[in-house]
């Protein structure tokens, strides 16, 4: 019998120290306090937690200039996070230098996720991979369908689009390192319109790393449809988390009823276990 | 006064956290002589088996850590790489030795189909009733893994809790005064925090 679930992420959206909803990665509405979200999370037992901060070249501009208040900023909501975080953490969001790895390890993170630097620098990368293990590096792939119909790679927040076949792309992601790929379609980002499965289709048959699918929840049955019609480990959704009271606990529920090989759904209250 | 292994990497933060959480009296064990303060040890561990030897041989950690858990029987919880390290060898990147606290060797989880690493959630097979897992409901024995080798054990009396990944892969032992996980009850919510609540009372 395997034992193994699949899992449901929780993404939340940070921007200037709010937690944001986002549509097409341009607009973001603001929807609450990334402190008080966690706690939430944690109450809906939810599988595993990823804290994106989506702006952060505010902080990168002048990466030696003192007043980079963002980063910082971001950096002490990842450190606050991490002491209610009780389950899988991953951080990510303007990682560019080893030391931004390791800050954000010691601040008690389990993974990082890396977007932008795949295409740049790698070589941080794999010394990161080396020293912590591939299971902590998440890369993160932002895809958008162009008029053609053609799949193409975005980074820098979904501003900057690279030329790399997607197939080449994932064989590199693979050979610096990375133990799991989320994938983010631009076009599904805040359409409700549903995943793209075809997209993460595509990408499953390009590598047997595990795949996270992200972009386009609108329903429990777009999440369901994903478990359904793919054989990926995990998928991951933002906004929709944020519409209804108790949202990650009745998503779970529902996917349980639909037979989706998820953890049962439990409510549970973490401070009743203290001494 | 629980002592938490520090050697410099590793899970420490996290582990720190929850038992800040919980409220419980914790210190760093990150040299000899911090031994003599504490009455359990918890050794939280990421990384390498071979890895972890040498921080220990390297911090001076792993002799005192040998005596302290087999002559002083002091309760002891090994996690993941923590837990593997208590056999007699790994052979994670290069053979090591290990601490030879359990008879068996830390070996790769033998896939075919599967790729590794193991992540994720596992809902734990118990082979018998155990104190660790004390109040722990039979709805919430789900615990978090991430890892590509295992402590097979010769004496399977010790088996507390397995997987299946391809495999009847190890999942928690106890043997006396030993305790040991594969899996991170720091990153297993409610479950996780019991099991560490168990051992911090025994």
């Amino acid at each position: 019998m395997i034992t193994k679930k699949r899992r449901l992420i929780a993404v939340v959206l940070v921007k200037n120290g709010n937690v944001v909803q986002s549509k097409n990665f341009v607009e973001h509405k603001r929807v609450g306090s990334p402190f008080t979200i966690i706690d939430r999370l944690s109450r809906w037992n939810a599988d595993e937690v990823i804290y994106l901060n989506i702006r952060p070249e505010i902080s990168h501009q002048n990466r030696k200039d003192l007043n980079s208040e963002n980063m910082n900023n971001f950096l002490e909501i990842v450190g606050q996070v991490s002491k209610r975080a009780f389950m899988p953490f991953v951080v990510g969001g303007g990682i560019r230098t080893f030391e931004d790895v390791q800050k954000i390890f010691d601040l008690g993170a389990d993974k990082v996720s890396i977007n932008t630097c795949l295409s740049k620098d790698t070589f941080f990368i794999e010394k990161s991979s080396k020293l912590y293990g591939s299971q902590s590096i998440v890369a993160s792939v932002d895809v958008k369908i162009m008029e053609d119909g053609k799949y193409f790679i975005f980074v820098n927040g979904g501003k900057e689009k690279i030329n790399i076949d997607l197939k080449d792309y994932i064989k590199l992601i693979e050979d610096i390192g990375a133990g799991e790929i989320l994938i983010n379609s631009i076009n599904r980002d805040g359409s409700q319109s549903g995943y793209d499965i075809k997209l993460i289709n595509e990408i499953s048959s390009y590598t047997k790393l595990p795949i996270i699918g992200l972009g386009g929840a609108g329903s429990w049955d777009d999440i369901s449809a994903v478990f359904e019609n793919t054989k990926i480990d995990a998928v991951a959704a933002a906004n929709i988390f944020h519409f209804t009271e108790n949202s990650y606990f009745e998503a779970i529920k529902y996917l349980n009823e639909k037979k989706c090989n998820l953890r049962p759904p439990i409510l549970s209250d973490i401070t009743k276990v203290k001494l | 006064m629980i002592g938490l292994v520090n050697y410099g990497s590793g899970n420490y933060k996290s582990l720190s956290n929850v038992l800040d959480f919980l409220n419980v009296k914790h210190q760093k064990i990150s040299s000899p002589e911090d031994f003599t303060k504490v009455s359990h040890i918890i050794l939280p561990g990421v990384g390498s088996y071979s890895g972890l030897i040498e921080q220990l041989k390297k911090k001076k950690l792993f002799d005192e850590l040998n005596y302290n858990i087999r002559d002083k029987k002091k309760p002891f919880l090994g996690i993941c790489v923590g837990m593997q390290i208590l056999s007699e060898e790994g052979e994670e990147n290069i053979i090591t030795k290990g601490l030879n606290l359990v008879k068996g060797k830390t070996i790769k989880i033998p896939t075919k189909k599967l790729r590794l690493p193991n992540i994720g959630w596992h809902n734990i097979n118990l082979k018998k009733k155990n104190i660790l897992f004390k109040d722990i409901e039979e709805n919430e024995l789900f615990f978090y893994f991430v890892h590509s080798f295992f402590l097979k054990v010769e004496n399977h009396e010790i088996v507390t809790s397995t997987i299946f990944f391809e495999h009847e892969v190890t999942a928690s032992i106890q043997s006396d005064n030993i305790f040991a996980v594969q899996f991170h009850p720091e990153k297993s919510q409610v479950a996780g925090c019991k099991l560490l609540n168990n051992f911090i009372n025994l």
